[in-house]
């Protein structure tokens, strides 16, 4: 599956979007006006967004996200959004809880609370 | 099990360390300069379950008057595999209900600012050790510098009171991460215009243009002189298709630094 659509797939998206994008050919967003990077050209913006985005996609699918969710998800985040999100989906901080830590590290964290250095238990 | 049996012990030795740190914490009227103040309006959604960036977020958006519930947040917040939600799509989120979410810069005074001019204050703590991490997200409502204490919408708790030095820890291992969710019209007084347009711009290319364009036009007005604002402005108006009045802002942007390239480079890109 990721073989076809590397071999068809990608150079037919770049394709379009490049077509696509020469409507708004050569302007600079406020995301890239802020950052001080050298701007790439808009049709392979275009193509990193597209490929992270798919990225995203699959993983949300694969991390139990409500498939009728994802497209709306997906919609809110922008270009820079999408590409971080695609880089550390699986990393990046998760804010839940701690009834989601289990094994060697909730014994660790117990002992800690016992000790008094830290305060998980309470009142989450 | 030998192995997670010496990780375990690894994560001992360090927390033995850290709690020697934790004690050295400076004291909070040493990192803030202000008088108690408790945003006592601010609305409580209890947590449930794993939900507590659907209740943060949505305590704080409806401190800003947006009302929504943490049950209508969590199908767009929460990633069942990871047992929680992340802070790229808290901030998305946040603009997807038409109100900016700003940034604030890593300083706990920034907190003290925000809360000063009644925003409370949304935030990443780390409740566990840099190895063994617990994400947690909560509101500061409250600073008291003479009882050095922090007081928060946490969890199921509508009034958690933490020690300065316990908040200050817990924040700073998770990067000191904390947003005020404000309206697009209303530039908060302790706002920077980098900080401002940077919460902004990422509503541009997640198609939220009418955000971005009323947000733009704020920062064009507390910032007359801020040839960023003004290209941004013209950026919003281009994405809805004003190119005419786009064109016009651009032009002023380099009016006021004829040194912006993106503003030289719009005006090339879309000359009739």
């Amino acid at each position: 599956m990721h073989h076809i659509l590397r071999v068809f797939v990608i150079p037919l998206l770049a394709l379009s979007l490049g077509m696509q994008g020469s409507a708004l050919a050569g302007t600079v967003g406020t995301e890239a006006m802020l950052a001080e990077s050298a701007p790439q050209s808009e049709a392979r913006a275009a193509v990193d967004a597209e490929l992270a985005r798919e990225e995203v996609r699959s993983q949300m699918a694969a991390m139990g996200v409500d498939p009728a969710a994802v497209d709306a998800r997906l919609a809110a985040l922008s270009d820079d959004e999408m590409a971080e999100l695609a880089d550390n989906i699986e990393s990046a901080p998760a804010g839940g809880s701690v009834i989601g830590v289990v094994g060697v590290v909730f014994v660790v964290l117990l002992i800690l609370e016992a000790v008094g250095v830290i305060d998980v238990f309470k009142g989450i | 099990m030998a192995r997670s049996a010496q990780c375990g012990a690894a994560a001992l030795v360090a927390a033995v360390l850290l709690a020697g740190c934790a004690g050295s914490a400076p004291a909070l009227d040493s990192v803030i300069e202000r008088a108690p103040v408790e945003l006592i309006a601010t609305p409580f959604h209890p947590q449930t379950a794993l939900q507590c960036g659907p209740a943060a977020l949505a305590t704080a958006l409806e401190a800003d008057g947006v009302q929504v519930s943490p049950a209508e947040l969590e199908p767009r917040l929460f990633l069942p595999e990871r047992g929680g939600s992340l802070q790229t799509e808290l901030i998305a989120s946040t603009r997807r209900y038409g109100r900016v979410p700003l940034q604030l810069d890593t300083r706990m005074q920034a907190i003290a600012d925000g809360l000063a001019s009644g925003y409370p204050v949304l935030v990443l703590q780390n409740l566990g050790t840099p190895w063994t991490p617990v994400w947690h997200y909560a509101v500061v409502v409250g600073l008291d510098p003479e009882q050095e204490r922090v007081v928060l919408r946490s969890g199921t708790e509508r009034r958690r009171f933490e020690h300065s030095a316990d908040f200050m820890r817990s924040w700073s291992y998770a990067g000191r991460w904390a947003v005020v969710v404000t309206d697009p019209q209303e530039v908060p007084a302790f706002a920077s215009l980098r900080e401002w347009l940077s919460a902004a711009a990422p509503a541009e290319s997640a198609g939220q243009l009418a955000l971005a364009e009323s947000a733009y036009a704020a920062a064009v007005v507390r910032w007359p002189e801020s040839a960023l604002a003004h290209a941004a402005l013209g950026n919003a108006r281009h994405a809805r298709g004003e190119v005419e009045a786009a064109r016009g802002a651009w032009r002023q942007a380099l009016a006021l630094d004829p040194d912006l390239d993106a503003a030289r480079r719009n005006l090339a890109a879309t000359a009739p």
